[in-house]
C-alpha cells in the first residue's frame, strides 16, 4: 500500500510514519502544506491520502477535492481535531471515506486504512457519536417519516454512487446511461429527500447506512 | 478668581429696572402736581374775576338805582330805596371781604378800594332826607359832582386790582412753566442715565456671553475629541482582543494540540512495544493516554471558545451553526437559526462582527434574560446585512445596557463597519438585538474608516 502523508506538524508526521511503517505500509511522500500535498499526489499517485484538515496554503478538504478529480482517485483518510459536523460533512463531500480524530489516530488508523481499501467508510467513535446525534436531531425536526422508500431502484443506485464521491459522468458510465439521465435522477432524488447539495447527499447516505 | 458674571448682570439689570420704575412713578407724580397747580391758578383767577365783575356791576347798578330815586318825585318810596341801597352796600361789603380773603398780595389796594367804596356809599346817606324840591334842583349837580367821581374812583381801583390779578396769573403761570421745564430736563437726564446704564449692562453681558460661549464651544470640542479617542481606543481594544483570541486559539490548535497528538502516538507506541512489560507500566501508559485525551479535548474546546476555526475555515454560516449546536447542547435551550443569503464571500471583519454579536446576544439571553427559546435571523439581501436575536426572556434592564462590556464591544464592532445596533422588546416580549450593516462594497464610500 502506497501512502501520502500530509500534516504541517513534523511531530505528527513522524508519529504517523512510524505507525504506518509498523503496519507494513509504504509512505511514498510527506507534505507539510496543502499545495505540496496536491503536487506530491500528482507526482507519486499514491493509493491512499492521509490528510490533516488544518494545513497552511490549502486545507485538507480542498486537497481531497482536488485529488478526487484525478483519473485514478486515491482513497482519503481525513485527520482532524474537530468532531463537528461542519468539518465531517465537508470532508465527506470532498471524497474522504474515513474521518479520524487526531488524538485517536494511533488506534483508529489501521482499521480505517483496512476499511477504506475495501471501499467502506470509517469514523472514530466520537465522530460516529456526532453523526448519530445529528441523525437523531434531524429525525426530530423532520419527523419520523422517511422518504427513502419513495425512491425508485435507479434513484437508490444513483444516490449510493453519488454518496461514494463519484461524479455524474462516472455514475453514467457505471450505470450505462446518459449523463443527463443521471442528472434527472439526481435532481429527483434530491427533491424527494429534501436535499440541497452533494454534502447533504453524502450525509444522508451515511445516516441511512447506504454507504457503511 | 472666577468672575461671577451673572451676579453683576443681575445687579445691573435689576438697577436698571428699579431706575425706570422709580423715574416713571416720579414723573407721573410730578406731572399731576403741575396740572393741579395750573388748575388751581385758573380757578383762583376766575373767582377773582367773578368777584370783581360783581363788584363793578353792583356799583354800576347802585348808580342807576340812585338816579331812579332822584327822578322819583314822590316821597313815600324813600324808605324802600334806602333799604335797597343798604342791601347793595351790604352785598358790596361782603364781596370786598371775599376779595380780601382771595388776594394774597396787594392788600393795600383792597384797603384803598374799601375806603373808596365806603366813601362812595356814604355819599348817598343825606340823599334820603332831601325834599322833593331839593331832589329837583340838586340831583343833577349832586350826581355829576359827588356820585360820578367817586364811582369812577372806585371802579378805577377795581380795574387796578383786576390788572394786578391778571399780572399775578401770568407770573404764576410762568412759574409753572419753569417748573415743567425743570421736570422735563430731569426726565431727559434720567432717560440718558438709564440708557447709559442699560448700555453698560448689555455690553458687559454680551461680552461675557461671548467668552462663555467660546469656552463652552472649546469644552464641547474637547469632549468630542475625548469621545473620538475613547471610541478609537475601544475599537482598538476590541480589535486587539479579537487578534489575541485568534492567535491564542491558533496557538492552542496548531501547537499544543499537535504536541498532544504526537504525545498520544508515542504513548501508543510504548503500549505496542513487544516483549515482557511490567503491568504497572501498562496501567500508567493507559492512564497517561486518558489524561492526554482529556487535555486534548480541553485544549480543543478552549480554542473553539476563543475563536471557532469554522469562522476562518468555512465562513459565517458554518461557525454560527456550530455555535448554535454547541449552545443548545450546553444550555438545553431552544435556539432556531435562520440564515438567508450567500455569506461565503463575507470579509473577515464582517464575519467576526456578526459572529461575536450573535454569541454575545445568546449569552445575554441565557445569563440575564433567563430565556428558554431564542430565534436568530441573519439575512443578507441587497446592500444590507441584517442580524436579529430575539428571546422570550425577562427583557433587558435599560440601566445595564451601556454598562455591559459585551454589548459595548458589539456596538464598537458594528460602528466600525458603519452599522447600527438596536436593543428593544421583540415579538416574543423578551429582548431583541437587531443589527444592520451595509453590505461590504458600499462601505468604503458610505463611511470613512476610523483612524488608528
Amino acid at each position: 500500500m502506497r501512502l501520502l502523508l500530509a500534516d504541517d506538524h513534523g511531530i505528527v508526521r513522524r508519529g504517523l510514519r512510524s505507525l504506518l511503517e509498523e503496519e507494513g505500509h509504504t509512505v511514498v511522500a510527506e507534505a507539510a502544506d496543502g499545495l505540496e500535498a496536491v503536487r506530491l499526489c500528482e507526482e507519486h499517485r499514491p493509493d491512499l491520502l492521509i490528510l490533516d484538515i488544518a494545513m497552511p496554503k490549502l486545507n485538507g478538504i480542498e486537497v481531497a477535492a482536488r485529488a478526487q478529480k484525478l483519473d485514478r482517485a486515491p482513497g482519503v483518510i481525513m485527520l482532524s481535531m474537530h468532531a463537528d459536523e461542519s468539518y465531517i460533512i465537508r470532508a465527506l463531500a470532498a471524497g474522504a471515506r474515513a474521518y479520524l480524530l487526531k488524538n485517536a489516530t494511533d488506534e483508529d488508523l489501521a482499521p480505517a486504512i483496512r476499511a477504506v481499501v475495501s471501499g467502506k467508510p470509517f469514523f472514530s467513535p466520537a465522530v460516529t457519536a456526532v453523526l448519530v446525534e445529528d441523525y437523531m436531531r434531524t429525525l426530530k425536526t423532520r419527523g419520523l417519516t422517511d422518504s427513502y422508500h419513495l425512491l425508485t431502484d435507479r434513484e437508490k443506485e444513483v444516490l449510493q454512487l453519488l454518496a461514494e464521491g463519484r461524479s455524474n459522468k462516472e455514475v453514467a458510465t457505471l450505470l450505462d446511461v446518459g449523463v443527463s439521465t443521471v442528472e434527472t435522477h439526481r435532481s429527483n432524488l434530491m427533491q424527494k429527500l429534501d436535499l440541497h447539495n452533494t454534502a447533504e447527499i453524502v450525509l444522508y447516505a451515511v445516516r441511512k447506512g447506504v454507504i457503511s | 478668581m472666577r468672575v461671577r458674571t451673572w451676579y453683576v448682570a443681575a445687579l445691573g439689570l435689576g438697577g436698571l429696572l428699579v431706575l425706570i420704575a422709580v423715574s416713571m412713578l416720579a414723573s407721573a407724580g410730578k406731572a399731576q402736581e403741575i396740572y393741579a397747580e395750573l388748575d388751581r391758578l385758573n380757578a383762583h383767577h376766575q373767582e377773582m374775576d367773578a368777584k370783581l365783575r360783581r363788584l363793578r356791576s353792583d356799583v354800576n347798578l347802585s348808580g342807576i338805582f340812585v338816579r331812579d330815586y332822584l327822578l322819583d318825585i314822590s316821597r313815600e318810596h324813600a324808605p324802600e330805596y334806602r333799604e335797597r341801597l343798604a342791601e347793595f352796600r351790604n352785598t358790596n361789603t361782603v364781596t370786598v371781604a371775599e376779595l380780601r380773603s382771595l388776594v394774597e398780595l396787594h392788600h393795600d389796594q383792597i384797603q384803598k378800594l374799601e375806603a373808596s367804596l365806603d366813601d362812595y356809599w356814604a355819599t348817598f346817606d343825606p340823599l334820603f332826607d332831601w325834599t322833593v324840591s331839593e331832589k329837583i334842583f340838586r340831583s343833577a349837580t349832586f350826581l355829576r359832582q359827588e356820585v360820578v367821581p367817586r364811582r369812577e374812583a372806585a371802579l378805577a381801583i377795581a380795574q387796578q386790582i383786576e390788572e394786578l390779578n391778571n399780572a399775578n396769573l401770568a407770573e404764576q403761570q410762568a412759574e409753572v412753566t419753569r417748573k415743567e421745564a425743570t421736570f422735563r430736563s430731569d426726565l431727559r437726564r434720567l432717560l440718558w442715565e438709564s440708557l447709559l446704564l442699560g448700555l453698560v449692562v448689555a455690553i458687559t453681558v454680551v461680552l461675557r456671553l461671548r467668552v462663555l460661549e467660546r469656552r463652552s464651544e472649546e469644552q464641547r470640542a474637547l469632549a468630542e475629541d475625548a469621545e473620538d479617542q475613547m471610541r478609537q481606543l475601544s475599537q482598538q481594544l476590541v480589535a486587539m482582543q479579537e487578534e489575541e483570541r485568534k492567535n491564542l486559539s491558533r496557538e492552542l490548535h496548531d501547537h499544543v494540540a499537535q504536541v498532544l497528538t504526537g504525545l498520544r502516538m508515542e504513548l501508543g507506541r510504548i503500549e505496542r512495544t513487544k516483549g515482557p512489560v511490567d503491568a504497572h507500566i501498562i496501567a500508567a501508559v493507559a492512564e497517561a493516554k486518558n489524561l492526554v485525551d482529556s487535555l486534548f479535548r480541553t485544549v480543543r474546546d478552549l480554542a473553539l471558545g476563543l475563536r471557532p476555526s469554522m469562522l476562518d475555515d468555512f465562513g459565517l454560516q458554518a461557525a454560527l451553526e456550530w455555535h448554535v449546536r454547541d449552545f443548545i447542547a450546553r444550555y438545553g435551550v431552544n435556539v432556531e437559526l435562520k440564515m438567508k443569503g450567500d455569506f461565503s464571500a463575507l470579509p473577515e471583519r464582517y464575519r467576526t462582527c456578526v459572529y461575536r454579536a450573535v454569541q454575545e446576544a445568546l449569552t445575554n439571553s441565557i445569563r440575564h434574560a433567563k430565556a428558554h427559546s431564542i430565534e436568530v435571523d441573519v439575512i443578507g439581501q441587497g446592500d444590507c446585512l441584517e442580524v436579529s436575536v430575539s428571546d422570550d426572556g425577562v427583557g433587558i434592564d435599560p440601566a445595564r445596557r451601556h454598562s455591559g462590556l459585551g454589548l459595548r464591544g458589539i456596538e464598537e464592532r458594528v460602528k466600525e463597519l458603519c452599522g447600527t445596533v438596536m436593543i428593544g422588546s421583540g415579538p416574543k416580549a423578551g429582548t431583541t438585538l437587531a443589527i444592520q450593516l451595509p453590505w461590504p462594497g458600499a462601505i468604503e464610500v458610505a463611511c470613512a474608516p476610523v483612524a488608528g
